[in-house]
């Protein structure tokens, strides 16, 4: 954003006249730049009459050797220039307006308007980001590419006959749908502008509706009212949620009360701007601020008295927040408010930070001198503005940002005694995360404000503003109450928490006896806490932290700090203690480890605390640990031997399908006379089981191991244990086998 | 000789065939006439394959190839490919590409050297273009037209392009190229030349309904002809040149 050295109301007839006189847009903005280029000639009849001659130029001479590139109206030279040339971005870009039919893009075209090199990607989407980049670029001048132009904000500056750079909103000039014709049409609008006293702003938003008119700076009527519409917890109007699921419209007393409420406030409206049809009738200029969804009910009715046609009405460039009457008042305020930015070297040092910054974190604001702040003198002090904005305005945006600080600071800071006290971590990330909600939202309402990318600046800013406010917050939080114990409890904390038990001893030794000279000296301890220890001293049962009143031992058991849990209970640190749930450190242990070094000291230490109250089930001695390791030893052993058992299993079984499948190809390779054969020779093996063992092992190994089984004749599958098909002599072991087998024989 | 032909009554022999100098691809017909017109043509030379693509016959439309290697559509089945790669020689390489246009014949033109691509076609589309076919890559349109696979056919002797390009953008794709191209029409005027004819280095088949004219163009510019160069166009032409001079 662009800062400022001063601000005069719209009102201040006397001022105005100074401040108007003779004033042209200021050169190096985006209505300058437009406005000016119209006047002239455009630009694509000046790119057509370099481009062209150019181009005959060369058709004439290189003929032979060159080749144009009709598409990008380039000459190249050679072969290897034009293959290097088509596959350039810019080419692959031209390429693609050209289908579009567009104007080609000169290189220089490109280059400043294209960082991302979204067109040689294939995506769809590209080609209409580079439209977008590509409007803008048609805009510039060739020559004016070296001076930088501001991006369209919602001010516009002028240059006056004193050569001060001011700037009025935009909205109060003209209405968003029109544009400027030219540079006369803007000034007549600036000067006309003063004259035009009588203004009505109407915001509604949430339920709540405020609306005032105004003569200059005088309010002439005004009127707030606040209807439940918005959807407790979730948000939103109870006739949006309606909107967007068409079937389902929830049926709680609740909602059908919103309902009723939007009808309510609906008609409350239309009836309120009836009884100032003749003042509204009267009015300049119109603001609404109002969402989308809501906007009916400014606009619609049986005779509305607004309708979106009507040049008077304008909208609020800028976040605005609940509507009430102090609202409209700084809206108004800050409407009519014209910012003076020095002269035009301030100005154009200010447009340059201003496009720096987008890149840098932070914009530079450069300070204007004291000389020329004459005009700041003459500034009125608005009735919505304290001091304290006064300080820091230096710009719409920063004005609310920085007001909507102020609110959660005052929030954050004013958090009760006990979070001031109890210096627990969770604490403070609780407030965290509720702040970056906070910011969350906000960020939406700027989203939704439809306030485009001069915003970016300020979200910028934001994120800077706020790092270094939560560091101030925190600093607050730990010098109110007793600051030296909060500061020695803090130190205890992040030593438990991190298991740091060298500093724990420390601490504790300097604190029961000063320590000796290395202690203090080579110790890590800021002076500032070596005095809060001597001040204050260290009772490890007294320490707790926090709402919950948790001693260091559930702090180092939640956090499996297992030395340090050992370390605090043999410095006689009470594991019996509970914090306010009820729970002891034992129970708020993190995990098996932390529990068992409670349960090993008690097997030491067996009468030093009290262990059941504890919660500490039992001691843990060295030969119940042997005990527990040698069972665990035995079960991993059986788990192995069965698992190797499984595994030498399922190989057997796996070689036996192998063994199984070879057989049955061997099978299946043979004709059907054989395995007839093999069949017959196996129904009077099965008869003769008596016969003589030998005999039976020579079939086996002449006949080899098929014909042990009975197999189909087509499959080749077992079917000794079912009961087969048969036709003929062949045996199958489906009718899906018997068919096929008649369908291949039928056939041969 | 450039060979007229039909498909199935259609004149578009183009989408359902494609032509390069290592093989020939054919699309499944209910008859072998349209199959045994390359046959006769061709299969001296190289192999004439019965193909479909994703169970089409429109393989022209979907295939991109030349004599090093044949890309598909990612909609091509595993025992497509199979057969496609088992018929094919062994040094044209085959490959499946991921590609959202998919119909690769309409968005590729290519020779064994360089080939024209539709300037949305993916990057790693182009680079596999690049490796398998091993031509120079270029995104470019032909008379404005994007289907530069459709409106434009190439051959390493020549190139025949959209009746609408300028003269001046066929002086650029010539040099780009390194071939002569000539705008022109097929199946009397239609400018969808890549569905009414193919062409390889030593063959053209056309549609049934391509007049003289537009066979002459073709022949002349892809330098197809059973008959030696007649004197006039050889050494009688200095002379003629020299009188009318």
């Amino acid at each position: 954003m662009i800062g400022q050295v001063g601000g005069q109301s719209l009102w201040d007839l006397d001022a105005m006249s100074v401040v108007l006189a003779g004033a042209r847009l200021a050169p190096g903005t985006a209505e300058f730049d437009s406005l000016s280029t119209q006047l002239s000639s455009t630009p694509s009849t000046e790119h057509c009459s370099i481009g062209l001659p150019m181009f005959a130029s060369s058709k004439a001479s290189t003929t032979s050797a060159g080749a144009q590139c009709s598409c990008c109206q380039v000459t190249l030279a050679s072969r290897e220039q034009q293959v290097e040339h088509y596959r350039e971005p810019w080419h692959l870009n031209n390429l693609k307006r050209a289908t579009q039919g567009q104007p080609p893009l000169t290189h220089m075209q490109f280059e400043t308007g294209h960082d991302t090199a979204s067109c040689t990607s294939s995506e769809d989407e590209g080609s209409t980001a580079d439209d977008d980049n590509n409007s803008d670029n048609d805009e510039e001048d060739d020559e004016g590419n070296e001076k930088r132009i501001l991006s369209k904000q919602p001010r516009i500056f002028f240059l006056n006959a004193d050569g001060q750079v001011f700037s009025v909103y935009r909205s109060v000039l003209l209405n968003k749908r029109v544009e400027m014709s030219g540079e006369t049409d803007a000034k007549q609008r600036l000067q006309a502008a003063p004259r035009k006293r009588r203004w009505a702003v109407l915001l509604l938003s949430g339920g709540h509706f405020a609306g005032a008119i105004f003569n200059g700076e005088e309010v002439d009527v005004h009127k707030t009212f606040h209807n439940y519409t918005v959807r407790a917890g979730q948000g939103g109007s109870q006739s949006h949620r309606d909107n967007q699921s068409a079937t389902s419209h929830p049926r709680s007393s609740g909602s059908s009360l919103r309902r009723y409420n939007e009808q309510s406030q609906r008609q409350h409206i239309q009836e309120l701007l009836e009884s100032w049809r003749p003042k509204l009738n009267s009015c300049n200029l119109i603001f609404c601020h109002t969402r989308h969804s809501s906007q009916s009910a400014l606009f619609s009715g049986k005779n509305p008295i607004l309708s979106t046609s009507d040049d008077r009405i304008r909208n609020v460039p800028f976040t605005t927040r609940r509507p009430k009457f102090a609202e409209v008042q700084r809206v108004h305020a800050a409407l009519s408010e014209v910012l003076i930015h020095g002269t035009e070297e301030e100005f154009g040092e200010m447009v340059r930070a201003s496009q720096e910054s987008k890149k840098t974190i932070k914009p530079k604001l450069p300070k204007a001198s004291k000389t020329q702040r004459k005009l700041k003198t003459e500034r009125k002090k608005k009735g919505w503005s304290d001091d304290e904005d006064e300080d820091e305005v230096e710009s719409e945006g920063e004005v609310e940002l920085s007001m909507e600080f102020a609110t959660i600071g005052l929030e954050a800071i004013g958090g009760g005694p006990d979070c001031v006290l109890g210096n627990g971590s969770d604490i403070t990330e609780e407030e965290e995360s509720q702040e970056d909600e906070r910011q969350h939202k906000q960020e939406g309402m700027l989203d939704k404000g439809g306030v485009e990318d001069w915003m970016d600046n300020e979200r910028k800013d934001r994120e800077g503003n706020r790092k270094k406010r939560k560091g101030k917050k925190r600093k607050n939080k730990l010098h109110t109450g007793s600051p030296d114990k909060t500061r020695v409890w803090d130190s205890l904390h992040k030593a438990c928490s991190c298991g740091d038990v060298k500093r724990l001893q420390l601490m504790l030794r300097i604190a029961r006896d000063g320590g000796d000279e290395t202690d203090v000296s080579g110790s890590s301890l800021s002076a500032e806490l070596l005095s809060s220890i001597a001040a204050v001293g260290i009772e490890l049962n007294q320490v707790k932290f926090g709402k919950k009143e948790r001693t260091m031992l559930h702090i180092a058991a939640e956090k499996a700090q297992l030395k340090t849990v050992r370390w605090l209970l043999e410095n006689d640190c009470d594991p019996s203690i509970s914090d306010q749930d009820g729970k002891t450190p034992y129970q708020d242990s993190h995990d098996k480890d932390t529990r068992n070094v409670f349960r090993r000291f008690m097997a030491h230490f067996p009468d030093r605390y009290q262990y059941d109250k504890a919660n500490i089930p039992g001691p843990l001695t060295q030969a119940m640990e042997e005990d527990e390791a040698a069972k665990r030893k035995a079960q991993k052993l059986a788990k192995n031997t069965r698992k190797k058992d499984r595994k030498k299993k399922e190989k057997e079984e796996e070689e036996r399908k192998l063994e199984e499948e070879q057989e049955r190809k061997r099978f299946l390779s043979l004709t059907d006379r054989e395995k007839r054969a093999l069949a017959a020779e196996r129904r009077m093996q099965q008869s003769g089981a008596d016969t003589p063992a030998t005999t039976s092992t020579t079939t086996s190994s002449t006949s080899t191991s098929y014909s042990s089984t009975c197999r189909c004749f087509q499959c080749g599958c077992d079917i000794s244990t079912l009961d087969p098909f048969h036709y003929n002599d062949y045996k199958f072991c489906s009718t899906k086998c018997v068919r096929e087998h008649r369908t291949g024989s039928g056939k041969s | 000789m450039a060979v007229r032909c039909q498909f199935e009554g259609s004149n578009d022999i183009g989408v359902f065939s494609k032509l390069t100098n290592a093989y020939c691809l054919v699309g499944i017909g209910a008859t072998a006439n349209f199959y045994s017109v390359f046959e006769e043509q061709l299969s001296e030379t190289i192999p004439v394959i019965y193909s479909s693509i994703a169970g089409c016959r429109i393989i022209g439309s979907m295939v991109a190839g030349n004599r090093h290697g044949l890309l598909v559509p990612s909609t091509t089945t595993d025992a497509e490919l199979q057969h496609l790669r088992d018929h094919l020689p062994d040094k044209v390489k085959l490959q499946r590409v991921e590609e959202r246009l998919s119909a690769l014949g309409n968005v590729v033109v290519c020779n064994d050297y360089v080939a024209l691509v539709h300037p949305d076609i993916d990057r790693e589309t182009e680079e596999t273009i690049h490796d398998i076919l091993q031509v120079e890559v270029f995104r470019h349109t032909v008379g404005n037209n994007v289907l530069v696979g459709s409106y434009a056919v190439l051959s390493n002797q020549g190139g025949l392009v959209h009746p609408a390009t300028p003269t001046q953008e066929q002086d650029e794709l010539s040099m780009l190229l390194q071939v002569p191209l000539v705008a022109g029409t097929v199946n009397r005027g239609s400018n969808a030349l890549s569905a009414g004819l193919i062409v390889n280095d030593w063959a053209a088949f056309c549609g049934f309904d391509t007049t003289a004219t537009e066979l002459n163009v073709v022949e002349s510019i892809f330098k197809i002809s059973d008959t030696p160069q007649t004197a006039i166009t050889t050494t009688m032409r200095k002379a003629l040149i020299d009188s009318l001079a």
